[in-house]
């Protein structure tokens, strides 16, 4: 089987990771102010809306500081022995 | 379990109906309890008929020869059942009572499998039995061919279930306006000729079908094969119905081409492959090599679900390049779907790796201490947002790069026939053969995106090696690598 260049993955890998930051980070706020909105006229309420921006923005946050924490993890692994 | 199982469950079901009837006719009046003592019987009489089948297909296969009791009960059954159920409908019993009754017998037999089921897990937990009921279950998949059957068996299902529906359905009020009002955008922008014979002329659908069917009111889309059949055939509900579920046909056209291809590829492989095999198995090594250099070798169980994602996508998006065929991407009810498939796969992966209460406790922010559990019911809502994200960020990107590229390029066909007005013949101006390109390199990526958005999703709900955020908070946790 062909092998994949460690660079070549690398440079996927981190596109791939660059792509959810930004995703997460941008429909985070964008889902929360939805779901608020869809509350808000649900229930005839007018706060719900910036409750759920607010945990939309702390969604976002939290999930990007897992993935990252992920990644240092990965990073930190030590690599396979190398078969004798 | 066979046969002897029916006939146990039968018996409790008869001592239940007497039970049931009885406390209908004290609680509910005379008819109330007759429905259902009359409504279990139905169901009784329909296993024992299945029961006779069963054992006349037995001794068939066995070589013996078939009791008489049984052939009577076959051939009298059949009859007989019809006219008790039609008797039952139209005798004015009460139907709920009748539903009733007709369930009792449901309820027995999942009841007593949850049972048995349940005795087996004690006495494999308890040491007293070493099979486990894991095994029990697990049955050696059927032969290719056998699945490949039941797969197209299930496709013929799903289209002749689209065609009834579609011819039963009432006229769908939007796309039966759809022709006369109509117009195609070159009409608009010149003397009304030029768009009109033109395979790839763009179209207006003034008469919006509304969002929910995947025609946006007022954007031009491109002549479709529904379209075209709803405007020839305005009076026809089916060609109407078809129009409005386009989405849906292409999106099933993209994947039974998928299979049919891969099947075609591998209709007879060989150690030495021809040139269909060799190009399939070189895009699933490509897949295979490339998610698990890029995300690990824990990947490689994800490659069947990400590569054929991809490839999906891939051809949905690229249909809308072909004249009279539409990208299924474009519309929002297509790409939502794949992203709820997407959000429950990988909530799926989360629970299966770390444990029900290792996912719960996760969802908890994983508190270790006091202070822990004390943010943890404002961590649950930030962790449930963050996996709501997930699916709404893929549908809304994939729907909106492929909907805005196909409406550019319908936008600069009508721009590109309202050039090539002033001559009668029916062509146009072909200045959308760059954003074709440029579409079918956007759609390869946007295919990509998608894919690699979804492999990410799935490697954040692995376990990591030394992750103590996933350490023992399951019991039923299991290694990444299992």
């Amino acid at each position: 089987m062909a092998k994949v260049p460690s660079e070549w993955a690398e440079n996927w890998r981190t596109l791939g990771l660059g792509l959810t930051l930004l995703t997460l980070l941008v429909a985070g706020p964008i889902v929360g102010y939805l779901i608020g909105d869809w509350l808000d006229r649900k229930l005839g309420t007018d706060w719900l809306t910036w409750v759920c921006l607010l945990i939309g923005f702390a969604a976002a946050g939290r999930q990007i500081y897992l993935l990252a924490r992920r990644i240092q993890r990965d990073l930190d692994r030590p690599p396979p022995d190398p078969k004798p | 379990m066979g046969i002897e199982f029916l006939v146990r469950a039968r018996r409790v079901t008869l001592a239940l109906t007497v039970l049931a009837a009885l406390a209908g006719a004290v609680y509910g009046g005379l008819a109330f309890g007759l429905a259902i003592a009359l409504g279990s019987l139905w169901s009784v009489g329909n296993v024992l008929f299945l029961e006779a089948f069963a054992r006349l297909l037995v001794a068939g296969r066995l070589g013996r020869t078939p009791a008489m009791r049984d052939v009577a009960a076959v051939l009298g059954g059949l009859p007989a059942l019809l006219l008790g159920g039609w008797a039952l409908l139209a005798g004015g019993l009460p139907l709920l009572a009748v539903t009733l009754g007709f369930w009792i017998l449901f309820a027995v037999v999942v009841l007593k499998g949850l049972g048995l089921a349940l005795a087996r897990s004690l006495d494999f937990a308890t040491g007293r039995s070493g099979e486990s009921p894991r095994a029990a279950v697990r049955r050696p998949l059927p032969s290719r061919r056998t699945q490949g059957l039941t797969g197209w068996a299930l496709v013929a299902l799903l289209a002749g279930g689209m065609v009834l529906w579609a011819t039963a359905a009432p006229k769908p009020q939007a796309p039966a306006e759809h022709p006369a009002a109509a117009a195609p955008a070159g009409e608009h922008a010149a003397e009304g000729h030029a768009a009109d014979a033109a395979p790839g002329a763009a179209e207006g659908h003034a008469a919006g079908g509304g969002h929910a069917s995947g025609h946006p009111e007022g954007v031009p889309e491109m002549p479709t094969i529904p379209g075209v059949l709803a405007k020839l055939l305005p009076h026809a509900a089916w060609a109407q119905a078809f129009f409005v579920w386009e989405n849906l046909f292409y999106a099933l056209l993209a994947g039974v081409f998928l299979i049919v291809a891969v099947r075609w590829a591998f209709a007879r492989p060989k150690l030495v492959p021809d040139r269909p095999q060799a190009l399939v198995e070189l895009i699933v090594e490509g897949a295979h090599d490339f998610l698990t250099g890029t995300f690990g070798p824990e990947m490689a169980r994800y490659v069947p679900f990400v590569g054929s994602l991809f490839f999906y996508i891939l051809t949905m998006n690229w249909m809308g390049m072909v004249p009279f065929l539409k990208a299924p991407t474009s519309s929002l009810n297509t790409t939502a779907a794949m992203a709820v498939v997407v959000f429950l796969y990988v909530q799926y992966t989360a629970i299966r790796h770390q444990g029900l209460f290792g996912y719960l406790h996760h969802m908890a922010g994983s508190p270790r201490d006091a202070i822990g559990w004390a943010v943890a019911p404002v961590l649950l809502p930030i962790e449930l947002m963050g996996e709501l994200i997930k699916p709404v960020s893929l549908a809304a990107r994939l729907f909106g790069n492929i909907f805005g590229e196909d409406l550019l390029i319908a936008v600069f066909i009508g721009i590109g026939a309202a050039i090539m007005a002033w001559q009668p013949a029916p062509v146009g101006f072909p200045i959308h053969v760059l954003f074709m390109f440029l579409g079918l390199i956007m759609s390869a990526v946007q295919a990509l995106v998608f894919s690699l958005l979804t492999a990410v999703y799935l490697y954040m709900a692995l376990p990591h090696g030394h992750d103590e955020e996933h350490h023992g908070a399951g019991s039923g946790a299991q290694p990444a690598h299992a």
